[in-house]
């Protein structure tokens, strides 16, 4: 086995191919038995959804139940409260997707501002952004609810994407990728030919970053997807809710009455399948994102 | 004879008619005059379909709308977000729901206006008198009751009459009917079900017997009590039909639960007024093979006593940042009492209602419909309405009040799989919510 050299750019890293061959059976039992534990909550939603209220109570929840209720289970959660689940659907994508691009974009000049310029006071600046990481989301609620509310954000789109459209974390990835993946003798070289610095960082850089965007666009658009607790605190009307806080408020709306649940339950399904189909079509940016911290720094 | 049969009939008509016109009569107050100039009021509620309740009021108050929102059922959504809002000083709502429960805590936030100086003074007479003394602290009013849930016993029918026992009408009479199941049956019958995992299920049962958990004093400060001899009379009950095997420890609302009383395995369960809907809600399509589900007044301690404890509902409070405070006030208490809204509240959500007037309404008994339809027609709500009466007023709650129950979570645990007896677990549940409520910071002896 030779080394590879440490200054290779993480985005094109493949993973080395193990020179022995593995067909332990323990191995494979102990795989097979943690893919269940992990599949399992899965399949048991895959077959609630086909149920109603009384077969999720009284039948055996990992099997089927006759007579089956997933088409009736699928119309409601379209028509429920005037078919407002969609609504929220739509509200979901809006938000995470503008929060993640908005972010991606943010991260990238910022994390290319640190790497590429020396300015003063560079190292201390970065750090105490870097410090922001350790701060929990929650402690920043009521002070990000009194900025919104201040400045007459509340109960607009903006309360939910301006807080989320900062990503420390992703500002130092975008910085790990510019120290990596965009090497200072092309910026120098572009200069004498007379490039302007944001036709360097835009037409030149961006390309050579685009696992790094991919990156924080995900990590951001997936954080701001399941975000509850803002959402809550800014949003002041049911049409403008997120998925995670229309769930919570059917989920949670029982009086005299009982929600449906198993329809609440095929909603949940619904609502994380964006997130699989991202999952599944980018999993290997994702799996960069995660490693870059710990081989570069 | 065919004049006398003509004047008998009459006479039953006449009865007849005067009964329906008895059961419709509704209570109505006379309200405060309104505010006038165009108004709008926030309302946050996770009652369903409180819009359409809402707008019920501004048909008859045009210069008043009311702008529902619901952001979710007490600590999963309206709280955080109503504490948030009263600690920034900005963005609460006009009206909000709260329960019971919680109605010292947001008191001691000082985000709650007091209602007296809005409200006629005769506006508590309207209301089920237990839920009126739930909503006061000294002579300040804090909400207005919206439901209740007053509790009873629902049991097979069939399974009593299988086994030829009576519904028992005291604790000592439930314990005689426990033994005689668990024999007859060789143990796969219980007579119910412990819900320890269940603080306010317990708190029902103890309120019930008189027990008093905490107590607001004259100084400011607050008494706590959680193991009086009433709680640990409750507590060392159940722990013996539990050591004799007559009672499981299912969890509330789970599909074990649900398993074994359609299945036959529970004859009767402690619920409250809405735990009806949840029963017609969870077993309407699979109630159990010749289940017949009914409604009994609770078991006493004192044979012929009318005692009962509560487990939920719900207020309407109004928050010091309201620039409305009259109209909200009124609309409050409008929601809460007229007759409109407390049909509407049970038709479209099933609230059990807190008005007095309410407990009396035709609608609330319809057998076509839940949950007296999933009862055969029974009239629970009847029940329930005796129940109500029987809650003590002097019952109170504490700031700190709905943070104890994860304590109580674990002593039961304890005592449940005999690591401690069940007094033992009360004083531990005692002294350790105690020491919490004294780090929090509480004024508490």
């Amino acid at each position: 086995m030779t080394q590879e050299p440490m200054t290779l750019p993480v985005a094109v890293t493949r993973p080395v191919k193990p020179a022995v061959k593995r067909n332990s059976p323990w191995l494979a039992v102990v795989m097979v038995l943690a893919l269940m534990y992990f599949l399992l909550p899965l399949y048991w939603v895959l077959v609630s959804i086909t149920k109603d209220n009384s077969q999720l109570n009284t039948t055996f929840g990992l099997w089927f139940a006759q007579p089956w209720h997933l088409w009736e289970n699928i119309v409601q959660l379209g028509t429920q409260d005037g078919g407002i689940f969609y609504r929220w659907m739509l509200n979901s994508f809006f938000y995470s997707f503008s929060s993640g691009a908005l972010a991606t974009m943010s991260a990238a000049m910022a994390g290319y501002a640190f790497s590429k310029f020396n300015f003063a006071g560079r190292g201390w600046i970065f750090s105490v952004i870097l410090g922001t990481i350790m701060v929990p989301s929650t402690a920043l609620t009521l002070p990000i609810f009194l900025l919104i509310n201040n400045i007459g954000l509340a109960n607009t789109p903006w309360a939910v994407i301006l807080p989320q459209m900062v990503n420390p974390f992703g500002l130092y990835l975008m910085r790990v990728f510019w120290d990596n993946g965009f090497p200072t003798e092309l910026i120098e070289a572009a200069k004498i030919d007379g490039a302007s610095d944001w036709r360097i960082f835009w037409s030149m850089g961006l390309p050579l970053v685009r696992g790094g965007l991919i990156t924080v666009f995900l990590f951001t658009f997936v954080a701001a997807w399941n975000n509850f607790f803002l959402p809550l605190v800014v949003l002041n009307n049911n049409e403008q809710f997120p998925l995670t806080l229309g769930l919570s408020v059917w989920n949670n709306t029982n009086t005299g009455r009982t929600p449906q649940y198993t329809m609440i339950i095929l909603g949940a399904l619904v609502s994380i399948l964006p997130l699989l189909t991202a999952f599944f079509t980018l999993g290997r940016y994702w799996q960069g994102g995660l490693t870059t911290g710990a081989t570069k720094g | 004879m065919k004049l006398k049969q003509g004047m008998m009939l009459l006479i039953a008509g006449g009865a007849v008619a005067g009964a329906i016109a008895l059961a419709q009569a509704f209570n109505e107050p006379k309200y405060q005059a309104a505010p006038k100039g165009e108004i709008t009021l926030e309302y946050w509620s996770w009652v369903p379909k409180m819009e359409e309740q809402a707008a019920l009021f501004t048909k008859q108050y045009p210069n008043i709308k009311v702008k529902v929102v619901n952001v979710g059922a007490g600590q999963s959504g309206t709280y955080p977000k109503l504490q948030t809002a009263i600690k920034a000083g900005t963005g609460a709502p006009d009206v909000a729901q709260v329960e019971f429960g919680y109605i010292p805590f947001f008191a001691s936030t000082g985000g709650l206006a007091d209602l007296t100086k809005y409200l006629p003074s005769d506006a508590k007479n309207y209301f089920v008198p237990w839920t009126w003394s739930q909503v006061s602290q000294g002579k300040a009013v804090y909400g207005i009751p919206q439901d209740q849930g007053p509790f009873a016993m629902i049991y097979r029918k069939d399974i009593f009459d299988k086994y030829k026992i009576a519904v028992p009408t005291t604790w000592n009479e439930y314990e005689a009917a426990g033994k005689k199941l668990f024999e007859a049956s060789g143990g796969k019958v219980k007579i119910g079900n412990f819900f320890s995992t269940f603080a306010p299920w317990f708190t029902a049962l103890a309120w019930a017997n008189g027990a008093q958990f905490w107590k607001l004093n004259t100084d400011g400060s607050y008494t706590q009590t959680l193991n009086s001899a009433a709680a640990k009379q409750v507590a060392n009950y159940w722990g013996r039909l539990l050591e004799k095997k007559y009672v499981s420890t299912l969890g509330a609302f789970s599909a074990d639960f649900w398993n074994a009383v359609s299945k036959g395995e529970v004859a009767t369960s402690m619920e409250a007024a809405w735990g009806t809907g949840s029963f017609a809600g969870s077993l309407e399509k699979n109630p159990g093979v010749g289940a017949e589900y009914r409604v009994a007044p609770l078991p006493q301690w004192k044979k012929g006593g009318t005692a009962s404890g509560n487990w939920g509902g719900s207020t309407a409070v109004v928050t010091t940042q309201s620039k409305n405070p009259e109209a909200a006030a009124l609309f409050a208490y409008w929601l809460m009492s007229s007759k409109a809204s407390v049909v509407q509240g049970w038709k479209g959500a099933g609230v059990f209602p807190a008005a007095s007037a309410g407990l009396d309404l035709p609608e609330l008994s319809d057998k076509t419909s839940n949950p007296s339809k999933f009862f055969d027609g029974q009239n629970v709500a009847a029940v329930y309405k005796e129940a109500g009466k029987g809650v003590n007023t002097r019952f109170q709650w504490s700031p700190w009040a709905p943070t104890v129950d994860a304590s109580f979570q674990k002593q039961m645990d304890l005592a449940v799989n005999g690591k401690q007896s069940f007094a033992d677990a009360l004083d531990n549940w005692q002294a350790e919510t105690l020491t919490k409520a004294k780090a929090d910071g509480y004024n508490v002896k």
